[in-house]
């Protein structure tokens, strides 16, 4: 936590350094290259920054808490008042300063003819003259320029300052005016100091100077439990997914159980292995992150069960062997690269315009989207070869089949289906409105959130009996169902102490252990939540152009996008149902609900595709029809093994973990159901309403 | 065909190879965030 200090500062100027103060440490963080990042305002003038995974601590603290106040001030080239300040009176308007290369005294006007707000770019460069040492190079604004090219033209022959955060870094003389707009600062750096300097010029000073008050790491007990259960509960969704695999398509699943550990494993790689791609960052896995490997792991299912099925489509057609497995993968082949592209730009929008923990799914989803299409495609594939070439694999590959061909007629009840998708959708917001600020959690709408172990169960009556007594009535306390021992009270303002003091007044024979404290400002809040929205709204632009440039006709794209936004809305109206707040971890979950619809809904439309290639006799209502039927053991298949994971983390996940699994619940299922009955009629229904004009 | 196939494996065995290089030591390799654990007590 920071500290700023922001007694040299006056009205307005102090109430606003706080907020000005947290951007410019995100700008400089963000380009630190540090991911997973949390920076919030607390109280007035504190700053909590946290940095998972850093390493070198000193240069993380060094680039956020340097002022970096740049000035440009002149030296006096009168010897007697530099005598005078030597001997301890320093003439008024100067101050006197040593300089840091070989620390001589040196006297300075005190109002500095330029500052740092002036520049409009630092980079660093080896300077050619001085041993290719590293220095900054700056460049002005305009103004900056002008007012530049004008001091130096007024004092050819005198000396002209460089001092950063009140240290003299250099005071070359000025032989000729600069109109150019542009400076160096040398100075005894290292390449690493050279670099940190340019980027803190460049993001810009803070307002103030700050320090830090509190560093600290995560609490163990709680966080120990948190791991824990997380991975217990992603062991146990990957062994039944792999058990299911290996039951259902028997040695194509083994096959295919190859390939998905393969893929775990190559994501972990690739996390590993980051900090050697881009240095500076490093993997740091994390909640979204998890989100973003159970995202890709569902859709590298999804490549294997769709070429499995195609395998089997082809060997009922009477193809041989090898044939059936050539044309399979060819078949399967569009309907993979598309959904995993497109989600791949969505991986990729999110990563421009996120912030700190959607930055993180970005990344994790990226590494296991790439890594899905060459452990489905290339190392199945292989696999299959070596099966044929060794004679394992002959004439037949069996493979059980639950789900018989099918021949429902969807496209006709569609209105029933759309009726009961607008109840669901506009309850669900009629709730949000209602809820108001309350449906968020302490991330967007600020607050505080305190959480305490008590040795015995407590009576939630009592807790809020004795909160009451404090006026804090109208706090919100939550008691888990599997630990209520554990107690969770949230309050709008920092009453932590008072409330500790309080409980332990109340219940003396508890031991009452503070497990953790969260609190966020309002302003924090609204920026991360701003952020996110951007996030979500440059994805649907991404999904929107690339579906109807695939499948060369905006109305894919359009039922396409709606189908998403029905999932991420159905899954907001039940977690605002269920009184579960909406916080990072929420976005991180509509946005794993938002790539797995577009995926399951593009499989269809490639199917569409295809069978309207096909069947040009059919009309679309009938290619459309055929289509969902061909593909709807897949779709069912696929979001039941997705449903697994989700499950075993609602079930073992822990407190952490459940709100997350649950929304993921609530929109993989809206995201099957929305694919069939909603995406694929409104394709037809969009059509016709495009050849009626 | 035989001759690609083998590179095919290869290709494979070297992807593993650098994965797991790269996956483990575990803890040393990835960290644990903070917001794995839902950004707890570092507010205490």
């Amino acid at each position: 936590m920071l500290k700023i200090d922001t007694s040299h500062l006056s009205g307005e100027a102090k109430l606003d350094a706080g907020d000005r103060a947290v951007e410019v440490i995100r700008n400089r963080i963000d380009q630190f290259g540090v991911r997973e990042t949390s920076i919030q305002k607390q109280g007035e003038d504190e700053i909590v920054v946290q940095l998972p995974g850093v390493t070198d601590r000193e240069r993380a603290l060094d680039i956020i808490g340097k002022t970096a106040m740049l000035e440009f001030k002149l030296v006096s080239s009168d010897p007697e008042k530099l005598k005078e300040a030597l001997s301890g009176s320093v003439p008024k308007g100067f101050e006197l300063k040593y300089t840091q290369e070989d620390n001589a005294p040196i006297l300075l006007e005190e109002s500095a003819v330029l500052t740092g707000d002036a520049l409009t770019n630092a980079e660093m460069h080896f300077s050619a003259s001085d041993f290719n040492e590293p220095s900054v190079s700056l460049k002005f604004n305009a103004a900056g320029a002008k007012k530049f090219a004008e001091v130096t033209a007024a004092n050819v022959g005198k000396r002209l300052a460089i001092v950063l955060d009140g240290k003299v870094q250099s005071a070359p003389n000025i032989r000729e005016a600069i109109p150019s707009g542009e400076a160096v600062i040398t100075g005894r750096f290292t390449t690493e100091q050279a670099q940190d300097l340019s980027l803190v010029l460049r993001v810009g000073a803070l307002p103030a100077p700050m320090h830090v008050e509190e560093e600290r790491t995560v609490g163990p007990l709680l966080g120990q439990d948190s791991i824990q259960k997380g991975i217990k509960a992603t062991i146990i969704g990957a062994g039944l997914v792999l058990i299911f695999m290996a039951l259902y398509y028997l040695l194509a699943g083994l096959v295919s159980n190859v390939a998905l550990a393969m893929n775990l494993l190559i994501i972990l790689g690739g996390l590993g292995a980051l900090p050697l791609l881009f240095p500076g960052v490093s993997a740091t896995l994390t909640l979204p992150g998890i989100a973003g490997i159970v995202l890709s792991l569902g859709m590298a299912v999804d490549a294997n069960v769709l070429i499995n099925e195609r395998i089997r489509e082809e060997l009922a057609l009477g193809r041989n062997m090898r044939n059936a497995i050539t044309n399979g993968y060819s078949r399967a082949f569009t309907a993979i690269f598309d959904s995993n592209l497109t989600t791949l730009i969505a991986a990729f929008l999110l990563f421009q315009f996120g912030t700190g923990p959607i930055r993180g799914f970005a990344v994790t989803l990226t590494i296991g989207l790439i890594s899905s299409m060459f452990t489905a495609i290339f190392v199945t594939r292989t696999i299959f070869e070596l099966l044929l070439n060794s004679g394992i694999i002959k004439t037949s590959l069996p493979m059980l089949k639950i789900i018989k061909d099918t021949k429902f007629d969807f496209i006709s009840k569609r209105r029933i289906f759309y009726a009961i998708s607008v109840i669901l959708i506009v309850t669900g917001l009629v709730f949000y409105v209602k809820k108001g600020q309350s449906a968020y959690g302490i991330d967007f709408a600020g607050g505080q959130l305190q959480e305490y172990s008590f040795k015995e169960v407590v009576e939630i009556d009592k807790v809020r009996l004795a909160l009451k007594d404090m006026g804090l009535g109208d706090a919100s306390i939550q008691q888990f169902k599997d630990n209520p021992k554990a107690i969770l009270i949230r309050t709008d303002e920092d009453k932590n102490d008072a409330i500790t003091d309080k409980l332990k007044k109340t219940f003396p024979e508890s031991d009452i252990q503070i497990l953790r404290v969260e609190r966020v400002g309002p302003i924090a809040g609204k920026h991360l939540k701003e952020k996110a929205i951007h996030a979500l709204i440059w994805v649907l632009i991404g999904i929107l152009i690339y579906v109807a440039f695939r499948f060369k006709h905006f109305n894919f794209a359009v039922a396409g996008v709606v189908a998403l936004l029905h999932d991420v809305l159905v899954a907001l109206g039940f977690l605002v149902f269920t009184s579960r707040p909406i916080d990072l971890l929420s976005i991180t979950a509509f946005l794993t609900i938002a790539g797995y619809s577009i995926n399951d809904t593009i499989v269809i439309y490639d199917r569409v595709r295809e069978n309207l290639a096909l069947n040009r006799k059919l009309s679309l209502y009938e290619v459309i029809n055929l289509s969902v039927n061909q593909t709807l053991g897949r779709t069912i298949l696929t979001s039941g093994i997705t449903l697994l994971v989700v499950i075993a983390l609602l079930i073992y996940g822990g407190d952490v973990l459940n709100n997350f699994a649950f929304t993921l619940l609530v929109g993989f299922i809206s995201g099957v159901y929305s694919t069939v009955f909603i995406a694929s009629p409104l394709v037809l229904a969009l059509s016709r309403k495009a050849s009626r004009r | 065909m035989q001759r690609k196939l083998i590179y095919k494996v290869l290709f494979i065995l070297l992807v593993t190879g650098v994965s797991l290089y790269f996956t483990f030591p575990l803890d040393k390799r990835i960290n644990l965030g903070l917001d794995f654990t839902g950004r707890d007590a570092s507010f205490a």
